[in-house]
């Protein structure tokens, strides 16, 4: 009986294999950051795509299962590379290219081959499918080779991270003051924004900190351009290897130093992190409160996710990326928007009692470059141009300049807050989908990790820290300074 | 009628003279309306004109044989009357957008330029930017 199912189910799993296979090759280059419910749902789609081509190919055969079996794998073999060729063919420029034009000629080529292969002989059309089943079989093996590591990581990371226990048996000292450290992604040092950009706004950014008795440091420089290592590092004072090692890093940061030691001395702790939407596979922070979107915005609106589109995209669905681009751009955007503002009221009315720390990591001015300097949104969700670049750092000063009017103006005046605000690396000038045309010229390579830092620490003696102080330092500083914790410093 | 559609102008261009500032700030490609085109920003006044309001203005893209008009949206720049604040002019609209659908412009380069016309005169008033529009198989890029 089974062997009988067999027979007949067979020839149906080359199609089937050939479907799920640019799913799974894609997912294994991107397994860290994608989230196994994505895979799940455009293998489901795959899937069925393979089982209607397959039922179709089989009735414009006679029901000739093998050759049903060739002709639907031609077909599928087409339809996955199809937006590859038209990319490919754009990006090159020298002939015009358009979709009314290429998808008919690749649908004749299609049917063409279909013709060709099925004129073969039944015994040869046979040792074409076993052949071709085989590759695609060992193809699909080396990519879950490829995967399970990566699942097997994820699965470790979800499980629970020993925490100190809750601060009601902690004693709560009031007289510790709130301490706030602010990551704006991609916010570059001073001295970028003068020398490339002739940006001379950055003195009186830099004027409004003094004022607020911030201690300013011109030359720092984080050890990388990644945002997860940089972050992994300055929230547990160590130095992690540079660089893609995410799943260390997400597990840095979820579980880090900086929290567990605060948790000690009775502080409550408040997570503010749009990591979430550039890294669908990072673990949520362990605080307290922990916000990684504005509530009902993201999740309620998304209906397909980037992976999707990195799939569709090179296939003949392609053909419909003016109606599916807007769907997952509106969503997207709309929640960054969200974010940024949400994070702004929220820390504006907390209602926890002090200590407390809260860390805040905006995605500002990272890309994309949506706003004018007015945090206007004027441009796409894909706008990658870095030209867009300063818009955005006025804008995202504007946003550091209130976060920090809005936490004096509410502070204690007999606790005043320390208030931590960096950056995590600096422009770093990224390509984007090719776009080598949106890249800044000639932007030298030592600003790309000069990066914004700023202290606000009251009673601290800040003259003599040096100007390229290591933003590693940050912690140990601070907490030697409040606690006596004689952390070395680095 | 499709959008970023060339108009078709009866009309004599003057001569590259007019007084005027401007910038033709970038190019970006959009999806409007289902189709895929580009949106051109920047912004354009005439000095010592006290009510820039009288004047509507186009987008010219000019080669050697070909010359194509587009209407313009005016956008607010709050940059720019700031910018410009000593010439004591309204200003506050003096920023544009243009669709431009790269299928009706012909492959070549196009030379940037921005006409002028009065509402009621129909005086017209040019300028050649330093902008370059290049049309190739399969974009339009800005060259400044």
């Amino acid at each position: 009986m089974i062997n009988k199912i067999w027979i007949n189910i067979r020839p149906f799993m080359l199609p089937l294999l050939l479907a799920v296979y640019p799913s799974l090759f894609l997912y294994s280059n991107n397994a860290a950051i994608t989230l196994l419910s994505s895979l799940i749902r455009l293998l489901w789609f795959n899937a069925l795509l393979a089982l209607v081509v397959y039922l179709i190919s089989l009735l414009i055969n006679k029901f000739n299962a093998w050759r049903g079996s060739i002709s639907a794998s031609v077909f599928l073999f087409y339809f996955n590379i199809y937006g590859m060729v038209f990319n490919f063919l754009y990006k090159r420029d020298f002939i015009r290219i358009e979709h009314y034009t290429l998808l008919p000629l690749f649908i004749l080529l299609t049917f063409y081959s279909v013709w060709a292969i099925v004129k073969i002989n039944n015994f040869n059309l046979h040792r074409i499918w076993n052949i071709a089943s085989f590759i695609m079989i060992g193809l699909i093996i080396i990519n879950l080779i490829k995967i399970t590591p990566a699942e097997i990581e994820k699965r470790r990371d979800l499980s629970p991270v020993s925490m100190p226990p809750p601060s009601t048996s902690i004693s709560r000292n009031p007289t510790y003051p709130d301490i706030y450290f602010i990551i704006l992604d991609e916010f570059s040092g001073f001295e970028p924004m003068r020398e490339y950009w002739h940006y001379q706004g950055v003195d009186d950014f830099k004027q409004f900190l003094e004022n607020n008795h911030f201690f300013v440091a011109e030359q720092s420089h984080g050890e990388s351009q990644e945002t997860l290592h940089e972050l992994a590092t300055r929230l547990n004072f160590q130095e992690y290897p540079c660089c893609d090692q995410l799943r260390t890093y997400f597990s840095a940061i979820a579980d880090n130093r900086v929290m567990r030691f605060l948790k000690t001395k009775g502080y409550t702790t408040i997570t503010f992190d749009e990591s979430e939407s550039a890294f669908p596979t990072d673990l949520p922070i362990k605080s307290d409160y922990y916000y990684g979107n504005a509530p009902d915005t993201y999740n309620s609106y998304t209906i397909i996710d980037n992976f999707d589109k990195l799939v569709i995209d090179n296939t003949m669905l392609r053909i419909f990326s003016n109606l599916y681009d807007p769907l997952i751009e509106f969503p997207s955007l709309k929640a960054h928007i969200d974010m940024l503002s949400f994070t702004l009221d929220k820390m504006n009315n907390l209602e926890v009692a002090s200590p407390k720390f809260v860390y805040v990591h905006v995605l500002l001015p990272h890309m994309p470059f949506i706003f004018d300097s007015n945090g206007f949104v004027i441009a796409s969700y894909y706008n990658t141009n870095w030209d867009d670049y300063l818009d955005n750092y006025i804008y995202a000063i504007k946003y550091a300049e209130k976060m920090i009017t809005n936490i004096l103006s509410h502070a204690d005046p007999q606790h005043p807050p320390i208030i931590i605000l960096q950056s995590d690396h600096g422009a770093r000038n990224q390509i984007y989908n090719g776009n080598e045309e949106h890249l800044l010229k000639n932007f030298p390579e030592r600003f790309k990790t000069s990066i914004l830092f700023a202290l606000h620490v009251p009673g601290l003696d800040t003259s003599t820290l040096p100007q390229d102080i290591n933003p590693i330092n940050t912690f140990p500083l601070i907490f030697n300074y409040l606690f006596n914790s004689k952390i070395p410093m680095q | 009628m499709r959008d970023g559609k060339p108009v078709s102008l009866d009309l004599v261009l003057p001569a590259n003279t007019a007084k005027m500032m401007y910038s033709v700030d970038r190019l970006d490609p959009i999806i409007f309306h289902g189709q895929n085109l580009y949106t051109l920003w920047g912004w354009a006044f005439i000095p010592g004109e006290a009510d820039q309001s009288i004047y509507e203005r186009f987008i010219v893209l000019r080669s050697d044989t070909k010359t194509y008009f587009f209407p313009v949206v005016n956008s607010t720049r709050p940059d720019v009357q700031s910018a410009f604040a000593n010439l004591h002019l309204d200003l506050l609209n003096s920023g544009f957008t243009t669709y431009l659908a790269k299928d009706d412009i012909r492959r070549g380069s196009y030379r940037v330029g921005i006409l002028f016309r009065h509402k009621a005169s129909s005086l017209l008033k040019y300028l050649d930017t330093n902008s370059i529009i290049i049309r190739t198989a399969n974009q339009l890029q800005l060259v400044k």
